[in-house]
């Protein structure tokens, strides 16, 4: 008898702690479904955020000035709790967040007693009208003589002064009410005028938006200048007689610096991207000093990889003399803040496989300039914001 | 004096006893059975809360990988409805073998004006609910709900 009773004892403690553990078990999963829905709601956050600045950006919810509590809402399922604050290019992150930049969304999602914050990164989306610009004078644009040919848009916010008849196989677009012929042509060509002007950044904030506030004093000190060992000396190109020079790419892209290059006699400069695209910044800005450039054969061209595409920069307010009866295969940038960026194109026979985007450009030869897209994008006017890596759960395990 | 029919005390349970004895131990049983159903019960519930948790949330990964856009509008009246076995294996086409239902409403708070099918504004926030029900009884097992943007995670 007792010992049947004891038997009986230990399988009910037995059992009993089984129960025990399966109602653990289940208080566990219950726990984990609510961790599961707060984090739903924490994303929820996020993407009401997302709408809310994407319809007026002035309607961010900021990070309290005090705290790090944001304005909080109230989901089917819990609550969330948003606020945003600046992601800036150098990676600092400060308060407030200016409308049109990008920033970090905090978001924390509490449901039945349990929080759960992400922090993701976003960016403003602008919508921008592929353009097909060969070439753009932001100023102005002049053709002398009628041997220039551009396949492409030529495109101004200002005017074009065409002393000849250039052939375009394009259109001729004129942005922004004022822009207009400075005089009527003596050819016929197919015109375009849109309202809206195109906002091209100048190079120094295209330099701040690719190394941070620094911008083009910091490609200044940190370049790949040294893959083209003595011909680049003291940020300086010149050659001479047949002595070209060649820039080489690299994975991920190489960046050099330049104050001057000056291209004498019948050096040609070669682009070695093979292995990853150029980009080229001359400065500092509003510098007068010289850039004059002798072609440039890229060993890919942009037709055939616009993954290593070979660009040039261009800060300085003198002249920019493309000379020579050369092949260019790059996209050429001078834009600057003091509006003085002037193309000219002097030699004859050129053939540009590229864009040309400047304050002014001239025409005074016979180039050949062949549109080639995805060099350069004007800013367009934000329409809204969406999310860009990283994701982050505070104080998760990601 | 000892006669011969004197009686002789031997070994063993009177009646008494052993009816008592079998009172606890049917007792105990009684107990024991109940702590295993009430265990497997809870086994069940908890395998099946997990699997809809895991459904639930497999459901909002999947629109949003089919994207703001191309998720199509789901009111309450034409929710999307998928069907799953234990071992979450999709059974649409035989519903009856499922064990859960996944009901799914996608309600966006502005539509392009004229579209058919109903297409969501780019501005629109849309409201996504998923609901898992054990297709036995009805009951719910788990409800998830979150927010779609345009361009949002």
């Amino acid at each position: 008898m007792l010992n049947v009773l004891i038997f009986l004892v230990i399988m009910s403690t037995l059992l009993a702690g089984m129960a025990q553990l399966m109602v653990s078990d289940y208080s566990v999963g219950k726990v984990e479904a609510n961790y599961s829905i707060s984090l739903a709601t924490a994303e929820a956050g996020v993407n009401y955020e997302l709408r809310k600045i994407s319809n007026d950006g002035t309607l961010g919810d900021q990070k309290q000035s005090a705290g790090t509590g944001g304005t909080t809402y109230t989901t089917a399922a819990g609550t969330c709790s948003v606020y945003v604050t600046q992601h800036n290019q150098d990676g600092t992150e400060t308060t407030p967040w200016a409308p049109g930049k990008s920033l970090w969304i905090y978001s924390t999602g509490n449901y039945n007693g349990v929080s759960r914050t992400v922090k993701v990164a976003a960016a403003p989306y602008s919508t921008i009208t592929p353009s097909n610009y060969a070439v753009f004078g932001v100023v102005s644009g002049t053709v002398i003589g009628s041997s220039a040919v551009v396949t492409g848009d030529m495109g101004t916010d200002g005017y074009f002064n065409f002393n000849g008849h250039p052939t375009v196989n394009g259109s001729v677009v004129f942005n922004g009410t004022t822009s207009n012929w400075l005089s009527p042509p003596s050819g016929t060509y197919s015109t375009v005028h849109n309202t809206s002007a195109v906002n091209w950044p100048s190079v120094e904030t295209l330099a701040v938006a690719a190394f941070g506030s620094q911008g083009l004093n910091y490609v200044a000190t940190n370049n790949d200048n040294a893959l083209c060992g003595n011909d680049i000396k003291n940020n300086v190109v010149t050659t001479s007689g047949n002595n070209g020079m060649t820039f080489y790419g690299k994975p991920g892209g190489a960046n050099y610096y330049l104050t001057s290059l000056s291209c004498g006699g019948n050096a040609p400069i070669l682009f070695d991207n093979r292995t990853g695209p150029i980009t080229i910044w001359v400065g500092p800005s509003g510098a007068s000093s010289t850039f004059q450039l002798r072609g440039g054969t890229a060993n890919v061209k942009m037709t055939t990889d616009p993954t290593k595409p070979v660009k040039v920069y261009i800060a300085n307010i003198n002249d920019v003399v493309i000379t020579g009866s050369i092949e260019l295969d790059a996209g050429i940038y001078n834009v600057n803040n003091a509006g003085k960026g002037n193309v000219v194109f002097s030699g004859s026979s050129q053939d540009i496989f590229g864009t040309i985007i400047c304050n002014t450009f001239s025409f005074n030869g016979s180039p050949n300039i062949g549109s080639v897209q995805g060099y350069f994008s004007p800013l367009g006017t934000v329409s809204s914001y969406g999310c860009v890596p990283p994701w982050y759960e505070v104080g998760g395990v990601n | 004096m000892q006669t011969r029919f004197s009686r002789r005390r031997r070994p063993g349970f009177t009646f008494v006893e052993v009816m008592v004895s079998s009172a606890i131990c049917v007792l105990c049983m009684s107990i024991m059975i109940q702590l295993w159903a009430f265990s497997t019960f809870f086994t069940v519930q908890t395998s099946d809360n997990a699997v809809a948790c895991d459904l639930a949330r497999q459901t909002i990964e999947t629109l949003k990988e089919t994207g703001f856009s191309q998720t199509p509008e789901a009111p309450s009246t034409a929710p999307l409805v998928h069907y799953y076995t234990l071992n979450t294996v999709n059974v649409d086409n035989t519903p009856s073998a499922a064990r859960y239902k996944v009901t799914t409403t996608v309600v966006s708070d502005a539509l392009v004006a004229g579209s058919n099918p109903a297409t969501p504004a780019p501005n629109a926030l849309r409201l996504v609910t998923t609901k898992v029900t054990l297709v036995s009884t009805g009951a719910v097992l788990s409800t998830l709900t979150t927010y779609f943007a345009r361009n949002g995670i």
